[in-house]
């Protein structure tokens, strides 16, 4: 399967509401600079998840558009967004492993699926994910027998599997072991520096990993994303 | 009055949308799969095979059961009534028409019903509810293709395998248990179903099997992808796949019936 870079995201009075809902953004524009990690906050309710599934084309906005390379994401059919998509890495803040396979094969049916690059490289890959979040011994077990932290960690890092140009985390470090999580900050930084990893956009109120990672803060408004002038820390 | 007018228009055009989505669904799962080809295949495989394990395999205890006890109860029955007219001749036709083209299919619906239209509808509810299939989506993989094609396939597959089942278990352990409370000799009754099975009844069988299949599964998966997130909507939708299947293969069943039945009068 194909995949094409990703090389501009812009959103363009993008407005959002939900069906029976008030709305949520109005008018927003926002363009996203590469090599940039971007600390989405707000209060609840302030539209930092629905930014998120906006992005990854799961709500559709009701006014305005999604822009990918100029293209309008809303426009493209299932086959045509997929090679962007796939350039994409997403963890949910909660679930989003598919119960009926082993982390192994949660990750392997990514690659089976879409058949992407040389498979015994991203096996490699992908074993050498699991060894450095110590996951080894619980790869072949699924996911209600091994711990909530296990299962956060393998979560988390199957946004990873592809070595996306666009990483999208959801409260990554919510439920995740203390252990694990200078591990994913290198990790993110080492696709930044050496897999092509462009963007960085994550919901979260974890000032620590904001302090780890480094980066800007980004309050949510309905209008606009409003970004703190300077990085918050010394993050690559 | 005209408020049950209004029931009524209101039943039908929900009816009618209910079914035109239900096509839908359907018509794009099985899009999906052909349009990826073979490529498509490896992934969903396990899931193929795993829905035949459950859905056919392990129903294999009870169907033995309930065609054992209904084709006994069928064939004493036949027996017994036919001997007073005098006419055991025409047993085999009232087996083929009682097992094989009504009571098998049925029977053997139902219990697929109970057992495996159950457990899609709660799977793929609850794979909503634990963001399974939104996780799909954002990994790009299409859940119709990828989770509700393979278990219409392996459901219809088990289906018509299991009513295959069924009908030679009812119709041969029918007539071993019988035989114990009547004499009955076994080239008889092999000759008197000869004579009344038609090839077309193989053909019939597989088509009504398969189609019950279809509706038993399609229905199953719809209802479960409708839960939108809270677990309490999962029995919700368990029932109404149990209620709406039941309902959509007896009238299914019903309608070729009444079709044949009046086609052989004309």
């Amino acid at each position: 399967m194909k995949r094409f870079p990703i090389s501009q995201i812009t959103l363009e009075n993008v407005s959002f509401a939900y069906e029976g809902a008030g709305s949520v953004f109005s008018g927003l524009c926002h363009t996203f600079t590469p090599h940039d990690i971007l600390f989405l906050q707000g209060p609840r309710g302030s539209g930092k998840n629905t930014l998120l599934r906006l992005l990854l084309g799961l709500e559709v906005p009701t006014a305005g558009q999604y822009l990918i390379n100029g293209v309008a994401v809303n426009q493209l059919g299932h086959d045509e967004f997929t090679p962007f998509r796939l350039n994409i890495g997403y963890a949910s803040d909660i679930g989003g492993l598919i119960n009926n396979h082993t982390l192994y094969e949660n990750f392997r049916l990514l690659l089976d699926y879409h058949d992407v690059g040389d498979p015994a490289e991203r096996f490699d890959f992908i074993g050498g994910l699991f060894e450095r979040f110590d996951l080894g011994g619980v790869k072949q077990l699924r996911p209600a027998f091994v711990s909530s932290t296990a299962r956060k960690a393998a979560a988390v890092l199957r946004a990873f599997a592809l070595r996306p140009e666009v990483l999208i985390l959801d409260n990554p470090t919510q439920g995740m072991s203390a252990e694990h999580i200078p591990v994913l900050v290198d990790l993110i930084r080492e696709h930044r520096t050496q897999h092509g990893l462009k963007y960085v956009i994550v919901s979260s109120d974890d000032l620590a990993l904001l302090d780890l990672l480094g980066g800007r803060v980004a309050r949510v408004t309905p209008q606009e994303l409003r970004i703190s002038p300077s990085l918050r820390s010394t993050g690559t | 009055m005209l408020e049950a007018m209004d029931a009524l228009g209101k039943f039908t055009l929900d009816y009618y949308r209910s079914f035109r989505d239900l096509f839908i669904f359907v018509y794009l799962s099985f899009r999906d799969v052909i349009r990826r080809g073979p490529r498509n295949l490896r992934p969903i495989l396990f899931t193929i095979v795993s829905q035949i394990y459950f859905t056919g395999h392990q129903a294999l205890p009870l169907i033995t059961f309930l065609a054992l006890a209904s084709g006994s109860i069928i064939v004493l029955q036949s027996t017994a009534q036919l001997s007073l007219l005098g006419s055991q001749e025409m047993m085999g036709k009232i087996l083929v028409v009682t097992i094989i083209r009504e009571l098998g299919p049925l029977l053997t619906a139902f219990t697929v019903i109970a057992r495996s239209g159950t457990a899609v509808a709660t799977e793929l509810g609850s794979m909503q509810v634990n963001r399974e299939i939104e996780a799909l989506r954002t990994l790009s993989i299409e859940p119709l293709g990828f989770v509700v094609f393979p278990r219409i396939f392996g459901g219809v597959v088990s289906l018509v395998g299991l009513a295959f089942y069924f009908n030679c278990i009812a119709l041969v352990g029918g007539f071993f248990v019988s035989n114990l409370v009547s004499e009955l000799s076994f080239s008889f009754f092999i000759e008197v179903l000869a004579q009344a099975i038609a090839p077309e009844d193989f053909i019939l069988n597989v088509l009504k099997n398969g189609a019950s299949g279809l509706i038993i599964f399609s229905i199953a998966a719809f209802q479960g992808l409708k839960v939108k997130g809270a677990p309490h909507e999962v029995p919700i939708a368990t029932t109404r796949a149990v209620v709406n299947s039941i309902m959509a293969v007896v009238a299914f069943n019903l309608s070729v019936s009444v079709y044949f039945f009046t086609k052989a009068f004309a």
